[in-house]
């Protein structure tokens, strides 16, 4: 009897009744819609991360990485390219020749990391060609063309033709200086890298370096599916047993940094927008069992028990939740469906996004266990919200109640 | 002003309604507020990190010396300068620097690194750089021969306390410049940028080994807060003279970082937006039930002659009334509470703790104390109640007393 009570009570007043499952359907829309924008930023990022920079896998030397020596190199890379092009898993291979030292121009110096490149694998891995702003991507055909970043080109103050000296130590450990001529100018996602990197082919470099033609410092995979992320490590180590394979997540712990930090405010944010949702609900069912005190006083004063009464304002709460959770549901299936095939253009919130080369088109995406989650949150913090209006309503004198207004 | 009067007595007239009112903004302020600081700590917290232990906030230089970051572009350390700088209320202190490329070898490797020539004293005082010595000890004095490294460049090099690094640069005017020093000190730095190319060289150390007497590339000038960057740069620009000297706030020297941020904050907009329509939601809820709960009066109140567009605008003036006691007890509640984050902070447990401590972030939650959020946040939710005001407004305006009274 209390259920059916309750369930036309909450039709009594519609007005007051639309407001608290109006709520409920935004908070479970909210909860759902961040966790899947949030989800969409980061896929983003590692999306561009991986495809522009990255790559899935990188191979290098075991000590390559700690001591950042080319000497540290991989012996036979064609052979092991070979063996990665022929499988199934694996979109592109790729690989370079790395050095670090200092570019010279007329005005200054700066430190830098010369990566020796193949320049049609490069723009099949990276897509570095699509990068360059000004110049050719290696369009002379010369041995010495080198293509820097903007930042560096407005650091050294150098433009497209001018004459650079590239100084660094090869592998035997003699001081070697360079002349290169500035063949095309980049911007990347990155504009730190853009400072630091430079590439210029990867013969070139190897030969000043005086390794061997068949010796690399990295091997890059790219890889058609995500997924295959553990076995196509497995079978590199397998093909360069010496070599240490690692994925896109140790090769950069700042992704990292990026991503834990984002997952732990994304938890707290959620946490926040359910207590506003709470105090929401809170204070409309404290408003509504106090507008109703007379009534309830005449409940209570012919029979109602006060577990009765609790259980029913409970039930009513219940009762709005459960209308509420599947319109909540569906609105943030139907919003994530909408904005996950057009997009969020975020470039309207910040300049800096386009300039500094993310993706401002964000596409958010959620998988079913999450809906589920938010939906028992939501549901759990509604009938939390409605125990101190409950409790509230047990308080009443009946006595005193019934002469109220 | 009757109004007003009437409007004041009706709100304390059912105090239970004004009290649920008022918390409800009262809680949405507090969350907003919340929010927002926990989300600008994080910015802040990485700034400050960052541009502590590199720039600085504020630098003034040689005029022309960013556009050519030369040794040749430095300016004569000055007494006067200082004393002018000092003289500025916001300015606590000022640092000065040496700052230039060089090439570090040790044994046979070699490498590219940032040379900063420092007052150790000065950095210990303002930044705790003697905090970040992990191995060795500090720096002792502005002409201690010897060096502090970052403990990334001490793992490439290999090397370690007391071993000797030798530099090797571009001195003022086209000198060579050329040094070693015994490595005093490894320290660790938030930035993985620094911690991999930095090298701290006492100030007179780095002026002499590039025969730049008493030259300095910079003056790092540490403001009292960081939130009036802007103002207090046009201030000091007012005191100096700018035809030899520029001063630079860190957007401006270390533009990516700033863009970086811009561009992380995007995603902030959107999650903040989301907070106010659930709290605008709450707020609307709340201010159905008192419109519906007292219907019967207003019925009554046209009833007996009185105007519409009065009642109305007297509504309106409660609404206004509680939102502001709302959104004071909202302002001083976030207040509390950020302070109490402040002061207890929330330490990080596990993966992130490690994440963090990797990049020498301290792993808690960093709270934004900076006094504008507490402002725009309190508005932003005033203006919401305000429009939201108008929902009764516009009861009202369509009310039927009769059926109002049998309501």
């Amino acid at each position: 009897m209390i259920v059916q009570i309750a369930w036309r009570n909450i039709w009594r007043n519609k007005m007051r009744s639309f407001v608290v499952i109006g709520s409920v359907i935004l908070g479970i829309w909210a909860g759902i819609f961040i966790l899947a924008f949030s989800w969409g930023l980061y896929q983003s990022n590692i999306h561009d991360s991986v495809y522009k920079q990255l790559s899935h896998i990188q191979i290098h030397h075991r000590s390559f990485r700690v001591e950042n020596d080319p000497k540290f190199s991989i012996s036979g890379t064609d052979k092991i390219l070979n063996s990665l092009h022929s499988d199934k898993r694996i979109l592109f291979a790729s690989s370079r020749v790395i050095s670090t030292g200092m570019i010279t121009s007329p005005t200054t110096a700066s430190g830098v990391k010369i990566l020796g490149i193949d320049p049609s694998s490069e723009a099949k891995q990276t897509g570095l060609n699509e990068n360059v702003i000004n110049g050719n991507y290696f369009g002379s055909g010369k041995d010495n063309e080198i293509l820097i970043g903007e930042k560096l080109a407005k650091k050294l103050k150098v433009k497209i033709r001018s004459k650079v000296i590239v100084t660094f130590v090869n592998i035997d450990s003699e001081m070697i200086s360079a002349a290169f001529r500035i063949g095309g100018i980049y911007r990347s996602k990155n504009t730190s890298l853009d400072e630091v990197n430079v590439f210029v082919k990867k013969d070139h470099l190897r030969d000043l370096l005086n390794l061997k033609p068949t010796e690399s410092n990295e091997i890059a995979i790219l890889l058609k599916n995500e997924e295959d992320l553990t076995a196509v490590k497995n079978y590199s180590t397998g093909l360069v047993p010496k070599g240490k394979v690692e994925d896109w997540k140790e090769l950069s712990p700042e992704l990292g940094l990026v991503i834990e930090s984002f997952n732990m405010y994304t938890y707290l944010i959620s946490g926040i927008i359910l207590l506003a949702l709470i105090f929401g609900i809170i204070n409309t069912m404290l408003m509504s069992v106090l507008e109703r005190i007379r009534e309830l006083g005449m409940l209570m004063s012919i029979g109602l028990n006060k577990r009765k009464l609790f259980s029913m304002i409970m039930l009513e709460t219940l009762f709005l939740t459960l209308i509420g959770c599947p319109i909540g549901l569906l609105m943030g299936w139907l919003s994530i469906e909408f904005f996950g095939e057009y997009g969020i253009d975020m470039s309207m919130f910040s300049e800096g996004l386009s300039s500094y080369g993310f993706s401002s088109v964000i596409y958010p995406a959620l998988d079913n266990q999450k809906y589920v989650i938010v939906a028992v949150m939501c549901f759990i913090t509604s009938l939390l919200a409605a125990i101190y209006p409950a409790y509230k309503a047990l308080q009443l004198n009946p006595a005193e109640a019934i002469r109220k207004i | 002003m009757m109004f007003l009067k009437i409007a004041w007595l009706n709100i304390w007239r059912n105090k239970r309604r004004t009290l649920i009112t008022a918390a409800s903004i009262f809680f949405a302020v507090m969350l907003a507020i919340l929010l927002r600081s926990m989300t600008d700590g994080i910015y802040e917290n990485m700034i400050h990190n960052f541009v502590s232990y590199s720039s600085g906030y504020l630098q003034i230089h040689q005029k022309g010396y960013w556009d050519e970051q030369s040794i040749d572009n430095t300016f004569e350390e000055n007494k006067e300068l200082n004393k002018i700088l000092l003289k500025n209320p916001d300015v606590t202190h000022v640092l000065p620097r040496l700052e230039t490329f060089a090439l570090a070898s040790y044994a046979d490797k070699t490498k590219g690194v940032l040379v900063l020539g420092i007052d150790p004293e000065m950095e210990r005082k303002v930044n705790s750089l003697d905090k970040k010595v992990v191995q060795g000890s500090y720096l002792e004095s502005l002409n201690d021969e010897a060096v502090l490294i970052g403990e990334g460049l001490a793992t490439q090099f290999k090397l370690k306390v007391k071993d000797t690094l030798v530099l090797l640069g571009r001195g003022y005017h086209a000198r060579s410049a050329a040094a070693k020093y015994k490595v005093k000190g490894i320290i660790k730095l938030g930035s993985p940028e620094l911690n991999n190319n930095v090298v701290y060289l006492p100030l007179q150390q780095a002026q002499y080994m590039h025969g730049a007497e008493n030259r300095l590339t910079a003056l790092t000038i540490v403001p009292n807060g960081v939130s009036r960057l802007d103002d207090i740069k046009v201030s000091i620009l007012k005191n100096i003279d700018t035809s030899r000297y520029e001063v630079m706030t860190w957007k401006e020297m270390i533009p990516e970082m700033n863009q970086f941020i811009e561009a992380d904050s995007a995603g902030h907009y959107i999650i903040i937006i989301i907070l106010y329509a659930i709290i605008s939601f709450g707020l609307f809820g709340t201010l159905l039930m008192m419109t519906f709960e007292r219907l019967h009066e207003f019925g009554i109140l046209i009833a007996i002659g009185m105007k519409k567009r009065s009642l109305a605008y007297i509504l309106l003036m409660e609404s206004l009334m509680i939102s502001l006691i709302g959104c004071l007890a909202g302002i001083v509640g976030g207040i509390l509470i950020v302070k109490w984050f402040v002061h207890n902070p929330v330490y990080f447990t596990g993966e992130l703790k490690e994440v963090y401590e990797n990049y020498g972030i301290e792993p808690f939650l960093y709270f934004s104390e900076n006094p504008k959020i507490f402002i725009v946040q309190a508005l932003i939710i005033l203006i919401l109640s305000g429009i939201i005001a108008f929902y009764p407004v516009f009861k009202i305006m369509a009310l039927k007393p009769v059926e109002a009274i049998n309501s």
